[in-house]
């Protein structure tokens, strides 16, 4: 058996597995709410390594190992700052979401903030502001899914695209949050599997921590170090924004803090999650470095990880690590997926349309529209059009800056108030896009901003001042908001 | 009752913030391993402090 036919056996009962567990919890939600969002039946370890896996995409976990060979250092305070986003999330959301969530019954955070705002208008531009950004997000999934088999395994792009794409639309439209949870538990594991193998070799094999680091010091003498090879501004924008603004750039993971109905389980949740980024980025970390001294000559930064694989490992290995690379795709996807279903359900056709449904009714039309979306989303995927490029790559910046102060000053601050709220939202969104257009328009690219601000801190600025501002020069929210929000 | 803020919690945040946005444009002088200590206590040190600032919320709830 060739080593190809041995990693398309071994992904074909990986597939198999995970749409198993779609079928094994395919009977076991009995409401749409029980379907988006399994409150109370989840433990620690599934909802933490859940939250973490969704927000680890597989642009994050290859494309950083890749990203970190050449800047080195320079990059890796991101890498700690994205360890401790569950920390600053969970503290500063996570409980009062949990709380508030239970009290009203909310399957989306679209709920929760068109609820704390006591406007219609702030749940469809939440719903708005989501969907725009993870309607791209999971096209772009599927695409970076079909070119790993595209480039690992020698298969057509529309195989790998319709085998992948299918066994993970198929998962999550069958068991909804409980199967998407599980399999996100299994594929958080795979991903760390991965990078337990590949870590102590590349080290062991550039010679050793120190050693590996005196090399790569050689190669790349001002990647070794915090700053050089990147300016300040750079670097300090990448440790701010990773960490702080996932509170409001992540919205799939952050649904997971619905789930729980005890503090202790979200706690729990937590520390899974920040042990769980902590183990990867220090070990994509350490692989990266040890990449520079291995393949000083690699051209294609997304091919450090393969290649590095290919180098080291015998095909069993091989395996897994693309198995472990899918699942940080798969993982970001059925959570994105799900969350999306459940935002064109509960707000889009009950909230905004005004439909009622009963509970069989509502679990069909749930399972529906997230096929749907999946199967559009696919579609996209098999020629994906330039401005999807785009929304992408705006989209993390797109909704730090639209949800980061909203969500953060609605739980927080009882004075925040209908008219600031949307003022908070929509400013800080246009002003993201604002900022992007500007650099774009100065120095033709979307990664060059002006002053070298990113617009994941402008953005955010922008919506904290109006927010502040215009709550305050704008009449109390009704006292029953203050009380159910507030009332702990 | 208000909302309990984890006072000291965010204590920590705000030192991780702006204490780790200092750090990063000190020019440290040589550490261990080849290493200069900005990379010892930003980066490897950053974990352990995140993962101990979580236990600590975890045990204590502030």
């Amino acid at each position: 058996m060739s080593q190809t036919a041995q990693y398309v056996a071994i992904l074909t009962l990986y597939f198999l597995a995970m749409i198993g567990i779609g079928v094994w919890f395919n009977r076991r939600s009995r409401s749409r709410s029980e379907y988006f969002l399994a409150r109370g039946k989840l433990g620690p370890a599934t909802i933490g390594i859940s939250f973490s896996a969704t927000q680890i995409s597989g642009s994050s976990y290859m494309g950083a190992v890749g990203t970190e060979r050449i800047f080195g250092y320079n990059f890796s305070p991101a890498g700690v700052s994205s360890a401790a986003a569950p920390w600053f999330s969970y503290i500063l959301l996570g409980d009062r979401l949990r709380r508030i969530a239970g009290r009203l019954g909310s399957v989306t955070l679209a709920d929760i903030l068109q609820a704390r705002f006591y406007s219609k208008a702030v749940g469809a531009v939440a719903t708005a502001v989501m969907l725009v950004a993870f309607i791209p997000l999971i096209a772009a999934q599927f695409k970076a899914a079909a070119n790993v088999f595209e480039v690992l395994l020698g298969m057509p792009y529309w195989i790998g695209l319709l085998g992948f794409g299918g066994a993970v639309i198929l998962y999550t439209v069958l068991g909804g949050m409980m199967a998407v949870a599980w399999t996100d538990l299994i594929q958080g594991f795979i991903m760390m599997l991965g990078f337990a193998i590949l870590a102590p070799v590349a080290v062991l094999s550039a010679g050793g921590f120190s050693e590996m680091h005196r090399q790569y010091g050689q190669l790349n003498p001002q990647a070794i170090s915090l700053m050089g090879k990147m300016p300040a501004l750079w670097v300090v924008s990448d440790f701010l924004v990773w960490g702080f603004f996932q509170i409001g750039g992540s919205p799939a993971a952050v649904t997971r803090f619905l789930i729980p109905e005890d503090e202790r389980t979200l706690k729990g949740a937590m520390a899974y999650s920040v042990v769980f980024q902590s183990f990867i980025y220090v070990c994509a970390t350490l692989i990266a470095i040890a990449s520079g001294v291995l393949l000083p000559d690699l051209d294609q930064p997304d091919f450090t990880l393969p290649t590095l694989v290919a180098k080291l490992l015998p095909p069993v290995f091989g395996g897994i690590i693309i198995a472990a690379v899918l699942s940080a795709i798969m993982s970001t996807l059925s959570g994105i997926l799900l969350v999306a279903g459940s935002l064109v359900v509960e707000n889009v056709y009950v909230k905004l349309i005004g439909r009622t449904i009963d509970a069989p009714q509502g679990l069909r039309i749930a399972r529906w529209v997230t096929f749907i979306i999946g199967a559009l989303a696919m579609a996209v995927a098999f020629r994906p059009p330039a401005a999807i490029f785009w929304i992408v790559t705006m989209s993390f910046s797109f909704m730090a800056s639209a949800f980061t102060f909203p969500f953060l000053l609605g739980l927080w601050w009882p004075r925040a108030t209908r008219e600031g709220g949307l003022a908070g939202m929509v400013g800080g969104a246009v002003a993201c896009v604002v900022w992007y257009v500007l650099g774009w328009a100065r120095y033709g690219s979307l990664e060059n901003w002006l002053g070298g601000i990113w617009p994941a801190l402008f953005g955010p600025m922008v919506s904290l001042v109006l927010m502040v501002v215009v709550s305050k020069l704008t009449v109390l929210p009704p006292e029953e908001v203050t009380k159910t929000f507030f009332a702990d | 009752m208000k909302p309990r803020l984890p006072v000291i919690s965010i204590l920590l945040m705000a030192i991780f913030v702006v204490g780790g946005s200092a750090a990063l444009v000190v020019d440290w002088p040589p550490g261990p391993a080849h290493l200069d200590w900005g990379v010892w206590i930003v980066v490897y040190f950053g974990y352990v402090y995140v993962i101990a600032a979580s236990v600590f919320y975890v045990l204590t709830g502030r």
